[in-house]
C-alpha cells in the first residue's frame, strides 16, 4: 500500500512467516546467530554496550531513556550478584506492542535479554509479564523459552562455553503500577507494587539489592537485529535524534487498527494511513501519541506532526510508549478525560500523598462536572490540581495522572464549560456516578 | 564535607540525608513519614525544599547531600511544593482536633496551622474508615491516618513482630491488622508515640485528657532490670499516661507496652487505703499513729532470733537500705528478698544478677547464647538490642526449655527438658574444655573438678555449633530469668560462668525484678557485710527462715504468690506471732495472714533510685502525691527507726538518707569470691516423672502489673496447659478433648490443653498467669496429667 | 474473607511453590506470595483467610504479608465468585469503539451489575487496559482474549460456555 514506509522490520520480522513464533522460524531468519556469536567468540562486553550506545536505541517503555547509556551506569568491576528485568507488564492504555512481540515473535526477545545480561554481567535475568497474560500470551512464552533451553542457549554452560545465564519468568497479578520499574523489583521481591524512592537507582542498588537493569520488551527484542546488522543499520531509519524503528499501537477510531512497526520521524499522516484511515470518513479530532499519560495533542496539530521524540515533544505531548488513540469529531472529550482520570485514580498504589489524594480529587471533580453539578470554581480547582503532583511524588505516575487532565482542559476547556452550562445533558453515562461511595476500590 | 542550607554551611558525612544535615543545624524541615530510628519511606512528601540547580522540589528525608550543593526550605519553590502537600493530605483528614487525642501534640495540626489553606477547597465526601477493635490497649481512628506507614515499618523493623499491614491500594488504603486480629507485641504501645497523628492512641487515657493539661515527670520503670526511662504525664495528681523519655544508653525512645501501661493498677480495689490493724481478731482501718505504737508494742514482745525480713527487689536503693537498717538496728538479722528463688546452694559463687557490658553495647556482639530466656516477653528492650545484633548478623542461638517467640530468627536452638539443662550446660564446658586445650591464655583456670566428673562423651550436633559461635569474638552469653526459681537456678549461674570464661565470652544473669542490684548492696540478704558496719552474724536466708516457722515475717512490697514456698509461707504465717505487711496492694485472701498492714505508695508516688543490670543508677521523684493514706516507703521506715532504733535521734529528712546511701553503698561493689576449685555439682534431682515448667506471664510478673487491668486483657485465655504430642500420648491423654485435668500433690486444676510442640518432652507447661496457678503447686516439680 | 473451615496446601500445589522458588536466591520466601496465591485461586476461585494462613505458614511468612499482596493486586477475588470471570476492557481505546455498550449489554444479557457475580459469572469491573486496544473493543473470559466485539460474537461466546 504504501511502497515508501519499511514496515516491521525490527520487532515484528517473524509476522510475514508462518509460524512466526517457533524456534524454527526464528532460527531459519537468523535468529541466535548473533548470540552464538557472542558467547562463542567471548565477545567484549563492553562492545556490546557500545554498539546499543551508538545505534542511539532509546528505551521503549515510555521514558524513552538510551539504553546504552542505562547499561553503561552497571559497575563491570564489581563482584556483585547483578540482574537483568524485562518489563512485559504492559498496560499504559492504548498499549498493545508488547503483546505482539511476546506472540510472534518471543525468541527475539529472549536473545535480547541474553544479550543484554552477558552485556551487564548477570547471571540471572527475570521477565515479568502481567498477570492478565496469564492464560495468553505467557504460556506461548514460556514454551519459547522451553525452547531455547532445550537448544542450550540458555541455563548453565550454554552452549559448552561456561557460559551460565538463567532466564527466568515470572508472572504479576494486575497492577498497572508495576510497569514502574522499581515498583516491578519490589512486586518479584514478592511485596505490593509500591515505587521505591531515587536515589539509589536500580543500576546502584536494584532487585534484591544488587545493581539490576530494567527494560522494556520493545526495547529487549531490538538489540539482537542491531547487533547483527549493526548499529548505521538501525539508524538508516529514523531521524538523528531518534533512529531507528519504533512500533505504535494505533487504535481509536480508525479502519485499520492495529501494531505498526515504522521509521521514527515518519509523519502521523502517514501512520494514519497505515491505520486505514479515519473511520466512517470523520474528521480527527484529537490525537493521543503515546499511551493515556501524555497530553493530548489536537488533530490538526498532529496531521503536521512526525513520529519521532522530538517532534512530538514540539508538538506539546510524548512519543511515550508509542500508543496512538485516535479521536473522531464527535468524541466527547470530558467523557475520555473522566475514564483516563477514573483509571489514574483507581490504579495510584497509593504510597505517597501527592498521587493518592490528588488522583481521588481530579478524578471527582470531573465526575461532577460530568454529572453537569459542578460550577466555575471546580474547573478552576481541577486546572489547579496537576500542578500540584507534577514533579513532587515518588514516581511518574503522579505525573502521568497530571498531564492528561492538563492537557484536557487547555485544549478542550469550552467542552468542560457546556456542563457547567447544562447545554450537553442527556447523554447517557455509564461510569458517572454522583455518590462517590461506589467507587470505593477496597476489596471488602 | 559541607552544604549550605537556607544561606548557612553545615558540614555532613557521606550518606547523610538532607534533613538528618538540617535536624543537626537545627534547621526545621516539615515531615510526617520520616523518623531517625525507621528505614526512610519517603511517601508523605511534606518535607520537599529546593535543590539550587533543580525545578522539581527535592524530598530532604531521601535526598542525600552532595557536596557544595545549596538548597534552601523556605524559598517559594519550597513553600508551594509543602503547602501543596498539606492541602492533600487534608482533604481526606478529618477535622476534628477538638476531640482529638493527638490535638496540641499533632504533627499535622502544627503543619496545617503553618502552610494550610483556611478554608477548605476540597468539597468532596471525605474518606471515612471503619475501625476495628485491635485489643485493649491501641484505640484506633483511622479515618484520621494519613498513611505514612511509620507504625508499619515500626512492626517490621523495631519491634520485629509485623501486626500492622498495608491493605489495599489507592485511596482506599488502609493501615490495618490481619483481618481484624489483637495487637499483642510487647512493645506495640510506641506505635501510639511515633504516630503523628491521632489515628493511634492509647486505649486507657483515650479521651480523657488534653495534652495541654498534662504536667510531665521523669521517672524509671520497676517492671524489669532494664531501668527504662519513661515519663509520666500528671493530671490531677493522677498518671494520665506513661510515655518514653529518651536514654541513648538504654531504652532509646522506646518502652515496653508494660511499662507504658501499669499505671493503670495504681487505683485498683486491692489497694490499701489506710492503715489496718487485728484488733480483737478483725481486721479494723487505724490512724498511722495507733499502728506505729502496735507495731512498737508487739515487736518488743517478740524474739529478734525469731523474726524474718522480707523486700521485694522491686523497691528502690533507699526503702531496701532503710529496711535491712531498721531490722538490723533491732537485731534482726534474717533479711532476704530472694523471695522466688527455690535453692540456696553455690551461695558464695556469683551470685548478682548483673550484665558485664553496657545495655547498649549488646547489640554489637557478635554472637550471643541466650539460656532459657524468653526475652522479647520478658525483657523486650533487651530483646531489640539483641535484634539490633541480629539484624547486624550476629549468631544468634538458644538452649531452652521452651521454645520460645523471639522477634529475631536464630541459627540454633535446643530444646531440652529442664531436668537436663545442667548436663547440657556440662555438655559444652566438655566440649570447650577440648577445644581450647592449647589456649594459653586459660592457663590459670582450672575447670572444677566437680564439672569435670560428670564428662561423659559427646554426641549432640547442635552443642557443637553453639559452642563454636561462642569463640567468635565479641559474643555475649545470656542466662534468662525464667528459670530464676528453678533448683538448679545457682547451679546454672556458675556453668554460665565457667562457660563464658572459657570462651571469653561477655556473660548476663538476667534478673528478674527492677533493682536485685540494689537489693545486693543494700544489704538485703542474709550475708555479713562490711562495708555496711555491720558486725552482725549470718542469718537465715529466706527459704530457711519459712522452714523455721518464726514469730513475726515482715513483708515488704510483695504479694505472697511473689514467694517460691507459697504454700510453705502460708503455713508459716499462719503460725507466727506478728505479721506485718508494708503494701500498696493486698488481696482479700492474702490479708487474713496479717496483723498490720501499713498502707505503702507505690513507685509512682515515691521517689527513689533503682540501679539496673548493668549498675547505671537511676533515681526519680515522686510522679504525684501517694494516694488515699499512703506513705512512701522512707517515711515509714525512717518513723519506724525513730521510734524502735536506739542512737536514732532525728528524724532523717529525705535528702539526708540519699546522701547517707550514697556514701555507705554507692562505691561499694560486692566481694564475691570467684574461685571455682572448690565448687562440686551436686545432682538436685534426675526427675524421669512428668515435670512442670513455665514462667510467668510477662503480665504477671510484680504486684502492680498483675492489677494492671488493659495489660491484662490482653492475652485472656489464661487457663491453659501445653504439652507436647508426644508427651500427651506416653501419658495416655485424650487428644481429641480440649480440657484435661492437672494435678500436683493433693491439688488438682481443671485446663484448657493446648497441643505444642514448643514444649519439651516429659514437660507440662503452664504460664503463671493467676492465682490458681500459684494455688496448683511449684514449678519444676511433679505434676501428673490426666482426662477429665 | 474470614472463614473457619480448614484448608492445607495440596503436595500439588505444594511442590509447584517449591519448584517456583528455585528461580530466586536462597532464603527468599516473599517471590512465590503472588504465583502461589494464582494457584490457590485457580483452585479455589477465590481467596479466604484460611488460605492466606495456609500459605503464610508454609512459606514461613507472617499472615498480613500475604494478606497484603492479596489485597493489593487486582486480579485475587477475596469475594465469593461465580464460575466464569468475564472482564471488559473499558479502558480509552475500547471505550472509543463502544465498549459501553458491550458491557451493558453483558450486564442485561447476564442480569448482573458490573463488579457483582451470580453464581455462574462474576461481571468484573475491570479498571485497567488489558492491552489489546487494537482489537477493541475486547474482553477476557477466565484470562482469554475476545477481540473486536460485537453484540454476536458475545452471544455466541456465553452460547458456548452455556453448553460446556
Ligand atoms: C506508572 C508507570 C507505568 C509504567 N508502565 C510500564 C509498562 O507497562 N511497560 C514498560 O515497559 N514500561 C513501563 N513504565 C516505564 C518503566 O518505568 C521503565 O522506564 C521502563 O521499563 C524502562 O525500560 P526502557 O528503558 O527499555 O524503556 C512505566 C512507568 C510508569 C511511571
Ligand atoms: S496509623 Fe499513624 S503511624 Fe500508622 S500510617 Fe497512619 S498516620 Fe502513620
Ligand atoms: S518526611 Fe520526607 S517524604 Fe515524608
Amino acid at each position: 500500500m504504501n511502497n515508501n514506509i519499511r514496515v516491521n522490520e525490527l520487532c515484528y520480522s517473524t509476522l510475514s512467516s508462518k509460524n512466526p513464533n517457533s524456534f524454527d522460524t526464528y532460527v531459519s531468519l537468523g535468529g541466535y546467530s548473533t548470540w552464538k556469536n557472542i558467547v562463542t567468540t567471548s565477545y567484549d562486553r563492553k562492545e556490546i554496550i557500545e554498539t546499543i550506545l551508538k545505534s542511539g536505541l532509546r528505551g521503549r517503555g515510555g521514558a524513552g531513556f538510551p539504553t546504552g547509556r542505562k547499561w553503561s551506569f552497571i559497575n563491570q568491576d564489581s563482584e556483585d550478584i547483578k540482574y537483568l528485568v524485562c518489563n512485559a507488564d504492559e498496560s499504559e492504555p492504548g498499549t498493545c506492542k508488547d503483546r505482539d512481540i511476546l506472540r510472534y515473535n518471543p525468541h527475539a526477545l529472549i536473545e535480547g535479554m541474553l544479550i543484554a545480561s552477558y552485556a551487564i554481567g548477570a547471571n540471572t535475568a527475570y521477565c515479568y509479564l502481567r498477570g492478565e497474560f496469564m492464560d495468553d500470551v505467557y504460556s506461548s512464552f514460556k514454551k519459547a523459552l522451553a525452547d531455547a533451553y532445550e537448544n542450550k542457549l540458555i541455563g548453565n554452560n550454554i552452549l559448552k562455553t561456561n557460559i551460565n545465564i538463567e532466564l527466568h519468568d515470572l508472572i504479576g497479578a494486575g497492577a498497572y503500577i508495576v510497569g514502574e520499574e522499581t515498583a516491578m523489583l519490589e512486586s518479584i521481591e514478592g511485596k505490593k507494587g509500591f515505587p521505591r524512592f531515587k536515589p539509589p537507582f536500580p543500576a546502584v542498588k536494584g532487585l534484591f539489592g544488587s545493581p539490576t537493569i530494567i527494560n522494556n520488551v520493545e526495547t529487549l527484542a531490538s538489540v539482537p537485529k542491531i547487533m547483527e546488522n549493526g548499529p548505521e543499520w538501525f539508524k538508516s531509519a529514523g531521524t538523528k535524534d531518534s533512529p531507528g524503528f519504533k512500533c505504535f499501537s494505533v487504535s481509536g477510531h480508525v479502519n485499520k487498527p492495529g501494531n505498526y512497526e515504522i521509521p521514527l520521524g515518519t509523519p502521523f499522516k502517514k501512520l494514519l494511513e497505515l491505520a486505514g484511515g479515519m473511520k466512517d470518513g470523520k474528521k480527527i479530532k484529537a490525537v493521543i501519541p503515546g499511551g493515556s499519560s501524555v497530553p493530548v495533542v489536537p488533530g490538526k496539530v498532529m496531521l503536521e506532526t512526525n513520529m519521532d521524540y522530538e517532534s512530538i515533544t514540539q508538538a506539546g505531548s510524548l512519543l511515550g510508549s508509542g500508543a496512538v488513540i485516535i479521536m473522531d469529531e464527535d468524541t466527547n472529550m470530558v467523557e475520555v478525560i473522566h475514564r483516563i482520570a477514573r483509571f489514574y485514580y483507581s490504579e495510584s498504589c497509593g504510597q505517597c500523598t501527592p498521587c493518592r489524594e490528588g488522583t481521588g480529587w481530579m478524578f471527582k471533580i470531573i465526575d461532577k462536572i460530568l454529572n453537569g453539578k459542578a460550577n466555575l470554581e471546580d474547573i478552576k480547582t481541577l486546572e489547579s490540581i496537576p500542578s500540584m503532583i507534577s514533579g513532587s511524588t515518588i514516581c511518574a505516575l503522579g505525573d502521568a495522572a497530571a498531564m492528561p487532565v492538563e492537557s484536557f482542559i487547555k485544549h478542550y476547556k469550552n467542552e468542560f464549560l457546556r456542563y457547567i452550562n447544562h447545554e450537553n445533558q442527556n447523554k447517557e453515562k455509564i461510569f458517572s456516578s454522583n455518590n462517590n461511595n461506589e467507587f470505593v476500590l477496597q476489596k471488602k | 564535607m559541607k552544604i549550605k542550607i537556607n544561606n548557612k554551611d553545615c558540614k555532613f558525612e557521606k550518606g547523610d540525608t538532607l534533613i538528618q544535615v538540617a535536624d543537626r543545624n537545627g534547621i526545621h524541615i516539615p515531615r510526617f513519614c520520616y523518623h531517625d530510628k525507621l528505614s526512610i519511606a519517603a511517601n508523605c512528601r511534606m518535607c520537599l525544599v529546593e535543590q539550587v540547580g533543580i525545578n522539581k522540589p527535592q524530598p530532604a528525608c531521601s535526598t542525600p547531600a552532595i557536596e557544595n550543593q545549596e538548597y534552601f526550605t523556605k524559598s517559594e519553590l519550597a513553600m508551594t511544593a509543602q503547602k501543596n502537600t498539606m492541602e492533600l493530605l487534608l482533604i481526606n483528614h478529618p477535622l476534628d482536633c477538638p476531640v482529638c487525642d493527638q490535638a496540641g501534640m499533632c504533627e499535622l495540626q502544627d503543619q496545617a496551622l503553618m502552610h494550610g489553606r483556611v478554608k477548605s477547597r476540597y468539597e468532596q465526601e471525605k474518606r471515612v474508615v471503619i475501625d476495628h477493635n485491635i485489643g485493649p490497649l491501641i484505640k484506633t481512628n483511622m479515618t484520621r491516618c494519613i498513611h505514612c506507614t511509620r507504625c508499619v515499618r515500626y512492626g517490621e523493623e523495631i519491634a520485629g513482630i509485623k501486626e500492622f499491614g498495608v491493605i489495599g491500594r489507592g485511596e482506599s488504603m488502609e493501615i490495618r491488622t490481619y483481618l481484624t486480629s489483637a495487637i499483642n507485641s510487647p512493645m506495640s504501645g510506641n506505635m501510639i508515640d511515633i504516630c503523628p497523628v491521632g489515628a493511634l492512641n492509647a486505649a486507657p487515657s483515650h479521651m480523657k485528657g488534653r495534652t495541654w493539661e498534662l504536667e510531665e515527670v521523669k521517672h524509671i520503670s520497676s517492671h524489669d532490670c532494664v531501668g527504662s526511662n519513661m515519663s509520666l504525664h500528671i493530671l490531677d495528681n493522677n498518671v494520665f499516661r506513661v510515655v518514653p523519655h529518651e536514654n541513648k544508653k538504654i531504652n532509646e525512645v522506646w518502652i515496653s507496652d508494660r511499662d507504658r501501661f501499669s499505671y493503670e493498677a495504681i487505683d485498683h480495689n486491692d489497694r490499701v487505703k489506710k492503715p489496718i490493724a487485728k484488733i480483737n481478731g478483725r481486721h479494723t482501718e487505724v490512724e498511722w499513729d495507733q499502728a506505729f505504737d502496735i507495731i512498737k508494742k508487739r515487736m518488743s514482745e517478740i524474739d529478734a532470733n525469731k523474726s524474718a525480713g522480707f523486700i521485694s527487689a522491686n523497691s528502690t536503693v533507699e526503702e531496701q537500705y532503710l529496711f535491712q537498717k531498721w531490722l538490723r538496728e533491732n537485731n534482726i538479722d534474717n533479711i532476704d528478698h530472694r523471695v522466688s528463688q527455690s535453692n540456696f546452694d553455690h551461695n558464695d559463687k556469683d551470685l548478682m544478677s548483673k550484665l558485664d557490658i553496657p545495655i547498649k553495647d549488646i547489640e554489637n556482639s557478635k554472637s550471643i547464647l541466650l539460656i532459657d530466656s524468653n526475652i522479647t516477653y520478658d525483657q523486650p528492650i533487651l530483646s531489640h538490642k539483641i535484634r539490633k545484633a541480629f539484624l547486624k548478623d550476629a549468631k544468634i542461638n538458644s538452649i531452652h526449655t521452651y521454645n520460645y517467640k523471639y522477634n529475631f530468627d536464630t541459627n540454633n536452638s535446643l530444646l531440652v527438658n529442664p531436668n537436663f539443662l545442667s548436663e547440657t550446660l556440662i555438655d559444652i564446658v566438655e566440649y570447650l574444655s577440648v577445644v581450647t586445650v592449647n589456649d594459653k591464655t586459660l592457663k590459670n583456670f582450672n575447670i572444677p573438678e566437680g564439672v569435670k566428673k560428670n564428662f561423659k562423651g559427646l554426641n549432640n550436633n547442635s552443642i557443637i555449633k553453639i559452642s563454636n559461635d561462642l569463640l567468635i569474638n565479641n559474643s555475649l552469653i545470656l542466662l534468662g530469668s525464667n528459670l530464676i526459681n528453678h533448683p538448679e537456678f545457682q547451679l546454672f549461674k556458675v556453668l554460665t560462668n565457667i562457660i563464658s570464661i572459657l570462651t571469653k565470652s561477655h556473660k548476663g544473669y538476667i534478673g528478674e525484678k527492677s533493682n536485685e542490684t540494689g537489693a545486693w548492696l543494700t544489704g538485703c540478704y542474709p550475708s555479713k557485710n562490711k562495708n555496711l558496719n555491720l558486725d552482725g552474724k549470718i542469718g537465715l536466708n529466706v527459704y530457711e527462715s519459712i522452714q523455721e516457722k518464726l514469730d513475726l515475717y515482715i513483708i515488704y512490697n510483695l504479694d505472697l504468690i511473689d514467694f517460691y514456698h507459697y504454700s510453705e509461707l502460708q503455713e508459716s504465717l499462719d503460725s507466727a506471732k506478728l505479721v506485718i505487711g508494708f503494701q500498696s496492694f493486698v488481696t482479700e485472701e492474702d490479708k487474713h495472714y496479717y496483723d498490720i498492714i501499713l498502707p505503702l505508695a507505690t513507685t509512682y508516688e515515691s521517689p527513689g533510685t533503682f540501679i539496673n543490670i548493668e549498675n547505671e543508677w537511676q533515681s526519680f521523684v515522686q510522679g504525684c502525691t501517694p494516694h488515699y493514706t499512703s506513705k512512701e516507703g522512707w517515711k515509714i521506715l525512717t518513723k519506724l527507726r525513730l521510734m524502735q532504733s536506739t542512737g536514732v535521734d532525728k528524724s532523717l529528712d529525705y535528702i539526708d538518707i540519699l546522701n547517707e546511701v550514697d556514701s555507705v553503698v554507692r562505691n561499694d561493689t560486692l566481694h564475691v569470691k570467684n574461685n571455682l576449685d572448690d565448687f562440686d555439682v551436686k545432682k538436685i534431682s534426675s526427675n524421669k516423672s512428668l515435670t512442670r515448667c513455665g514462667g510467668k506471664s510477662s503480665y504477671y510478673t510484680d504486684n502492680i502489673v498483675r492489677r494492671a487491668p488493659s495489660l491484662n486483657l490482653v492475652n485472656s485465655s489464661t487457663n491453659l496447659v501445653s504439652v507436647n504430642k508426644k508427651t500427651l500420648e506416653q501419658n495416655n491423654i485424650d487428644l481429641s478433648k480440649n480440657k484435661v485435668i492437672v494435678k500436683q500433690g493433693q491439688n488438682t486444676l481443671l485446663a484448657e490443653l493446648v497441643i505444642d510442640e514448643n514444649v519439651s518432652d516429659d514437660c507440662v507447661y503452664i504460664i503463671n498467669s493467676n492465682k490458681e496457678h500459684y494455688d496448683l503447686g511449684k514449678q519444676y516439680q511433679t505434676i501428673r496429667i490426666e482426662n477429665v | 474473607m474470614q472463614d473457619n473451615s480448614t484448608y492445607k496446601i495440596s503436595s500439588e500445589v505444594s511442590s509447584k511453590i517449591n519448584k517456583w522458588l528455585l528461580k530466586f536466591p536462597d532464603g527468599k520466601k516473599k517471590p512465590a506470595i503472588i504465583y502461589a496465591l494464582h494457584l490457590i485461586q485457580k483452585e479455589n476461585k477465590y481467596i479466604k483467610s484460611i488460605h492466606v494462613d495456609a500459605l503464610a505458614n508454609f512459606l514461613n511468612l507472617k499472615n498480613i504479608d500475604v494478606y497484603e499482596i492479596a489485597a493489593f493486586y487486582s486480579m485475587f477475588e477475596l469475594e465469593k465468585i461465580g464460575k466464569h470471570t468475564i472482564s471488559v476492557c473499558t479502558n480509552v481505546s475500547c471505550m472509543l469503539n463502544g465498549s459501553d455498550e458491550i458491557l451493558s449489554y453483558l450486564e442485561s444479557k447476564l442480569k448482573i451489575k458490573v463488579g457483582r457475580s451470580s453464581d455462574k459469572y462474576f461481571l468484573k469491573d475491570e479498571r485497567e487496559c488489558l492491552a489489546a486496544c487494537c482489537g477493541a473493543p475486547m474482553m477476557q473470559v477466565d484470562h482469554k482474549y475476545y477481540e473486536n466485539l460485537t453484540k454476536e460474537k458475545i452471544d455466541k461466546i456465553i452460547t458456548e460456555i452455556e453448553n460446556e
